[in-house]
């Protein structure tokens, strides 16, 4: 369970994601019919003149925040996707009226548009590369580049103060080094997937095991690919665990807003 | 417990080398995407966590992780304590 309970009081429309114009209306409405919202509620659309929103009814003071609502929220945006371009909406996103959800689309209508063509056809999907040993990064202790340089320090030998300084300097290098080495890991697999022109997001160093987060873009139809791709990268690092998960709607790379919480830099 | 179904179809020396289709880790691969991702459109909207009093978020319509909404309590918070001194915390 996501360990929280939320109330949305006084909204009507909880928007699931956006499409743009123009879509086959039947194969639309079939599909909207064919699933259900939160709470079982109706889908339905709400369109301005340049894009759709998908939505569904939610009660006053309903209940919606739990792991079931999440995935029930997921799932809509999830049989979207199968058929249509389409911008996930954050969960939770609801609005008082049609007309707010319709007025909320022409405002960002430009942005909105400008992202869509940029995930138009492509899937995102997740590679996480993690050590598979709790002291795996512990191989770079000791590198002979880690302790090459000496760097002159102000007290005596064997003094508590010389050797504080020396560990310190010696973590610092390590880190430096494990850092540089996640540059790189990320600098290969942009390399190595280039055939598919992905569009890469990186986080580094997530956390000492998590040594690279990355999220890619590519076109719809080559997840195959995209799999045996990234099998043969594996094989030759034989100390990192990779995690791929996808193809997913394209969460991780959504523009809005434009205050930089939505996006991630390479 | 829900899994995403038809998640990449592969061969199975492969699926067992890179793909993960362990319920927990999509679960929460789910869950990070549909709480912190994901368009945030501007409106209004009232949130509570747990027992915590209704917060008023303002001018965004989102309903996000437990850290996200920690984030803004804290926030908040500071705000409040620099605008009307320490004691002056968000109702809890």
């Amino acid at each position: 369970m996501v360990p929280m309970q939320a109330l949305i009081v006084d909204m009507q429309y909880l928007v699931y994601a956006i499409l743009p114009f123009p879509v086959q209306f039947a194969p639309l409405a079939e599909l909207l019919a064919a699933n259900h919202g939160i709470g079982h509620s109706k889908l339905e659309t709400v369109s301005s003149a340049e894009l759709i929103a998908i939505t569904g009814k939610v009660n006053h003071q309903k209940v919606i925040s739990s792991t079931e609502n999440a995935l029930a929220y997921a799932r809509v945006i999830d049989e979207l996707f199968r058929l249509y371009t389409l911008l996930p909406v954050r969960y939770g996103t609801v609005a008082n009226s049609r007309e707010a959800v319709v007025s909320l689309l022409k405002k960002h209508t430009h942005q909105l548009h400008q992202n869509l063509d940029e995930v138009k056809n492509r899937e995102e999907f997740s590679l996480k590369m993690l050590w598979k040993h709790e002291g795996s990064y512990q191989y770079f202790r000791g590198q002979p580049g880690a302790a090459k340089k000496e760097v002159p320090i102000p007290f005596p030998a064997d003094s508590p103060q010389k050797t504080y300084l020396l560990q310190k300097i010696r973590k610092h290098r390590q880190e430096n080094a494990l850092v540089d080495y996640a540059e790189q890991l990320a600098n290969k697999l942009e390399h190595w997937l280039v055939s598919f022109h992905p569009t890469f997001r990186f986080k580094i160093m997530v956390s000492q095991r998590l040594i690279l987060d990355a999220t890619m873009l590519i076109k719809k139809g080559y997840q195959q690919d995209v799999v045996q791709a990234i099998s043969c990268f594996q094989d030759r690092y034989p100390d990192l665990h990779f995690l791929l998960t996808g193809p997913w709607p394209p969460y991780n790379f959504v523009k809005l807003p434009n205050d930089g919480t939505g996006q991630k830099s390479p | 417990m829900e899994s995403r179904p038809n998640k990449i179809p592969t061969h199975q020396d492969m699926e067992n080398n890179v793909v993960d289709r362990s319920q927990e880790v999509t679960l929460h691969e789910i869950l990070d995407r549909v709480l912190n991702k994901g368009v945030v459109l501007a409106g209004d909207l009232v949130i509570s966590v747990a027992d915590i009093d209704l917060v008023y978020v303002g001018v965004r319509v989102l309903l996000s992780s437990v850290e996200t909404l920690e984030r803004i309590q804290s926030d908040k918070q500071k705000e409040n304590e620099h605008m009307h001194g320490p004691n002056a915390g968000i109702n809890r």
